[in-house]
């Protein structure tokens, strides 16, 4: 993995590297995409193998009357918990540029 | 009064040798002293905790049945939420998080009259082997002041090691909860994935992820299994248990183990493990042999690849589950400081997670990524299978797997901090336990090496009881 990789992949997550600490990244990125490698070295051919998923059990699509989780004042201590809101919509900066 | 177990304290309670107000006290006044120091908790919650043991004691002196677990003080990884409390998973970036609901586990331990002691540290949203990367510093381990507790649940096995509760909860994605038990001579039970209810645990690897006890006996695991197990119609991937699934205590606690065949794969018995660990767990073997148990070795062939199947699976989801942490729904914002949309995103990720954190969410990008999905996340969903399939093959010849819970004891602080891959390689045998969704624990065996150790048993997807019945049976003799 190069620097410019590493640029990239912080801008794929929203996140800022540290000029200090983008050569430990880029050094801890190597060992460990080194080491999955490893899976290169596997003796069969996967290509014909179902990959694991676990079923999602999902209950029937009916009206539920009270959903009991979220029952109460709970909607009220949500958009409490919420950095800015305005008459109880969230409120977001700017996403288009005047 | 010295009381290391659950059914011994209930007895307690209910012979009227002690009042649950009294034994609360003492333990909140053990954290008080001990706590500062050792970090096991983050928060703790006095004044319900007192108020809770206070009504108990009126219970009890009116001669009202109680069930199991009231009055017993459990404390609660601080992953899991408890509505009215600070849940921070041990981030910066949820340090003000005030949870507005009770995960489904601390609903069901509520309604057993469980006494909930406080939230216990992590590694920052359970990523970690040592605890070493809280944002609210590291736990030591209550053995040896100078080792880490292992990780991710830390907190909660140090907790219970040093006394400042009867039992926790904590979450395993590749061995959080196994190998700190380990570490810190517990017991650390991770159930069959789909056994108990996620909802209300902060996701860090959602297929992987599964919520379970630390307690100092096998029995205390099983009555909180029993407790937190079942479906839930808030977790799409729980079961509702079949009659053999549920647990069955008079197998657990009665039935003998004379005649089962333990299988011990080849791959776990490596080059790499520390003399006083094989030693322990030949003893073990031995110990076992006396109770009339037969091994066989035993092939898990594509185990070798579990740790690099997990490092591309669970930084895949790890990268997906912490999306949601932009600065904007929840936690901690830059909203004042940000001139746009994306700088508030990058302003508040970047401040409000560690580099742990940070380098797995990277890492979940780059095998995301178009151009490297197929090569990495694909294949990886396909060697699951694979390593699931060796789980399922050898348990049609044994009745369980014995292994090492960890390579090594307790390491110093400080010691892997800069190697992230050397931290890795302490989870080289439990991460294949959650790739292949199989229940695993982790038990403390006698040493006289002076650091704990533990070994590790698996049994078939939801048989837990014979889990169970393996791990009560050496416990009896120990």
């Amino acid at each position: 993995m190069k620097s410019t990789d590493l640029n990239n992949l912080s801008n794929l997550s929203y996140l800022n590297i540290p000029e200090k600490d983008a050569q430990n990244f880029e050094n801890s990125f190597n060992s460990i995409l080194d080491y999955i490698q490893e899976l290169n070295s596997i003796d069969i051919n996967v290509d014909t193998i179902k990959p694991t998923y676990y079923t999602q059990y999902l209950r029937e699509d009916v009206e539920l009357e009270d959903n009991l989780a979220f029952s109460g004042d709970i909607k009220a201590k949500i958009i409490d918990a919420m950095p800015q809101t305005k008459d109880n919509y969230l409120t977001v900066k700017t996403i288009l540029n005047k | 009064m010295s009381i290391n177990s659950i059914t011994k304290l209930h007895k307690a309670y209910i012979d009227k040798e002690i009042k649950p107000s009294e034994f609360i006290n003492d333990t909140l006044n053990k954290i008080e002293s001990i706590n500062p120091k050792l970090n096991a908790y983050l928060s703790v919650f006095k004044e319900e905790a007192t108020k809770q043991a206070l009504d108990l004691d009126q219970k009890i002196a009116k001669g009202k049945e109680i069930f199991l677990l009231e009055g017993i003080p459990i404390s609660i990884k601080d992953a899991i939420l408890v509505e009215g409390h600070k849940t921070t998973s041990s981030s910066k970036i949820l340090e003000d998080y005030t949870a507005v609901y009770d995960a489904t586990v601390i609903k069901k331990l509520k309604q057993k009259g469980a006494i909930l002691m406080g939230k216990t540290n992590l590694d920052e949203f359970a990523m970690g082997s040592s605890t070493e990367n809280s944002a609210f510093g590291p736990t030591l381990n209550p053995v040896d002041e100078e080792r880490v507790p292992g990780g991710s649940s830390g907190g909660s096995a140090a907790s219970v090691k040093a006394s400042l509760c009867l039992a926790s909860l904590g979450s395993d994605t590749g061995g959080s909860i196994r190998q700190p038990a380990a570490l810190t001579g517990i017991v650390g039970l991770k159930p069959t994935y789909g056994r108990v209810s996620r909802f209300g645990l902060i996701a860090m690897a959602s297929s992987l992820d599964q919520i379970g006890p630390f307690t100092n006996n096998v029995l205390d695991s099983a009555y909180m299994l029993e407790a937190i197990e079942g479906k839930d119609p808030m977790d799409a991937t729980s079961i509702e248990l079949s009659s053999e699934q549920k647990l069955d205590f008079d197998k657990i606690q009665n039935k003998s183990i004379k005649g089962m065949t333990i299988g011990l794969p080849k791959e776990y018995f490596i080059d790499g493990i520390s003399p006083e660990i094989k030693e322990a767990v030949n003893d073990t073997i031995e110990r076992y042999k006396s109770l009339g148990v037969n091994f066989k070795e035993i092939s898990l062939p594509y185990s070798k690849y579990a740790i690099p199947t997990y490092y591309i699976l669970m930084p895949a989801e790890v990268s997906t589950n912490l999306a949601r942490f932009d600065g904007i729904r929840y936690g901690l914002s830059e909203f004042e400081n940000s001139k746009d949309l994306k700088e508030l995103y990058f302003d508040s990720r970047t401040k409000g997670f560690g580099k742990e954190s940070m380098r797995r969410i990277m890492l979940g990008s780059y095998v995301l990524s178009s151009g490297y999905y197929d090569a990495y996340y694909s294949k990886a969903k396909k060697i699951q299978s694979l390593i699931k399939q060796d789980f399922d093959k050898a348990f049609l010849e044994v009745d369980a797997i014995l292994t090492p819970t960890t390579p090594n004891t307790a390491f110093k602080l400080g010691e892997k901090t800069n190697d992230p891959l050397a931290m890795y390689l302490e989870d080289i045998f439990t991460v294949a336990t959650n790739i292949a969704g199989i229940p695993g624990i982790s038990i403390p065996t006698p040493t006289n090496s002076g650091l704990p150790i533990g070994f590790q048993l698996m049994t078939k997807h939801f048989d837990e009881n014979t889990l169970l019945q393996i791990g009560y049976n050496i416990e009896k003799i120990s």
